[in-house]
């Protein structure tokens, strides 16, 4: 157990990871910013973080605003200041309600993207194992989604309808209940 | 131009999300949409189709099918219960698709388990004990349905606790199994029959100890002494954890025990 004070400050300082994005650029992130991805958890977990974790998926443009979800996630989880007994149940549970209203506004902000960027953050979120971010862009695009015909999807998405007429309408005979 | 290449770098990125992804997104879309994009394109048909996604895409309740036990005339004794807001039933409420065959009167609903609904019928050969009762299973989704024959139980006064439940978890299995209790009279010998759909055969309780094994509390006990009776009609039942529950009344002790089947299919 670090005392308090400098020994924190200490812990703080080595406990820094370095990401490289797919065009090398390095950003400098906490071991609990990090952490929010499972798959650099498990990448510290097995020490193989020195001299950073190159992320050959993902862009700095992307990586810039992953990091921005992880720093804002991370504080949420650690209660106001960041320590590193971020994730104890004692420190989530101080966390205010104001501070939770925040971290929506703050999610709802962070929605507001073109279509390729979301697409670009589900791969990095995937990728990267970020469970609330990949819930976030997953449910963004299925409420655009859930209201579209099959045709407008296409469209929406250049999608090659590549079903023979037959098919699709035995699909819909299957499921007419669907369409109604 | 701008715009059209925008919409080039919008299809590039959604083609090459992962399925994985893909299936992540689509299982955050209701029921109704998600149906209906099985007509986007062959790919997203297979990734909404496939067994091992069904799972994880949402299967909301839209309503349920009750019967009244009356075993009504020429159709079919109960009815679908659509949720308020819901608009039409996603299935054919009135299972006409089984009650149009020729030769099923009587249609009574069972039970049901994962999305199978198992129905007894008489024949128009109602009384004739060796035609009667048999039973169809089907699901309503996709009006695909299987005929089975009687259990051909020795004790077929239907005066006495003869039951009869549903096993079907798709996840384990692509067959069901039904798994029918008989009782010779009021706390007679029980007699246990087991049904596989996959080798369409009614199998006797000698085809293993284990068939007449019921779990109570922690022990697993026999059943096959008098003295107990199953109760009421087969919907008293549940399938949870791959064992079939139901109640039995022991007339000794004058208690109702809940009891389970053993794993199935074993």
């Amino acid at each position: 157990m670090a005392s308090a004070g400098s020994g924190d400050e200490k812990a703080a300082a080595a406990a820094m990871i370095t990401l490289i994005s797919s065009d090398n650029e390095k950003f400098e992130v906490t071991e609990a910013t990090a952490t929010l991805s499972q798959t650099i958890r498990h990448m510290i977990e097995d020490g193989c973080t020195d001299g950073g974790v190159p992320l050959p998926n993902v862009t700095s443009k992307i990586l810039a605003r992953v990091i921005e979800y992880c720093k804002k996630h991370a504080t949420a989880a650690a209660g106001e200041e960041g320590s590193s007994s971020s994730f104890s149940d004692a420190a989530f549970l101080e966390v205010d309600r104001a501070f939770l209203e925040e971290l929506e506004e703050f999610d709802d902000a962070f929605l507001e993207v073109d279509r390729a960027t979301l697409f670009d953050l589900i791969l990095a979120a995937n990728y990267l194992d970020i469970k609330g971010l990949l819930n976030l862009t997953c449910q963004k695009v299925a409420d655009s989604v859930k209201g579209k015909t099959p045709e407008q999807i296409r469209e929406m998405y250049n999608i090659v309808n590549d079903l023979t007429p037959e098919e699709e309408a035995e699909i819909r005979r299957e499921t007419q209940w669907a369409f109604e | 131009m701008e715009g059209g290449r925008n919409a080039e770098k919008v299809a590039a990125a959604a083609d090459s999300v992962p399925d994985d992804a893909l299936v992540e997104i689509l299982s955050r879309v209701p029921v109704r949409p998600i149906h209906r994009f099985k007509c986007v394109s062959k790919h997203w048909r297979g990734l909404i189709a496939d067994p091992l996604h069904r799972k994880r895409l949402p299967q909301t309740l839209e309503g349920f099918f009750c019967s009244d036990g009356s075993g009504a005339g020429a159709g079919f004794d109960g009815r679908f219960i659509t949720l308020p807001g819901r608009s039409a039933p996603p299935v054919d409420p009135s299972v006409s698709f089984l009650t149009k065959l020729p030769g099923i009167e009587n249609l009574r609903l069972l039970g049901s388990c994962n999305g199978l609904l198992l129905f007894e019928h008489g024949s128009e050969h109602g009384s004739n004990p060796d035609t009667a009762p048999a039973y169809t299973v089907c699901n309503p989704a996709t009006e695909e349905w299987v005929a089975v024959p009687s259990a051909g139980c020795p004790y077929p006064d239907p005066q006495f606790g003869a039951r009869t439940y549903l096993i079907f978890d798709p996840a384990v299995s692509p067959h069901f199994h039904l798994v029918h209790v008989c009782q010779e009279d009021y706390l007679g010998e029980i007699e246990v029959r087991a049904y596989s759909s996959e080798t369409n055969l009614w199998r006797e309780s000698d085809c293993g100890g284990d068939w007449k094994q019921w779990r109570k509390g922690d022990e697993w006990g026999q059943l096959v002494h008098p003295g107990v009776v199953p109760k009421s009609k087969s919907a008293n039942s549940a399938f949870v954890n791959g064992m079939v529950h139901f109640i039995v009344s022991s007339a000794r002790r004058n208690v109702d025990v809940i009891v389970a089947t053993r794993r199935w299919p074993a």
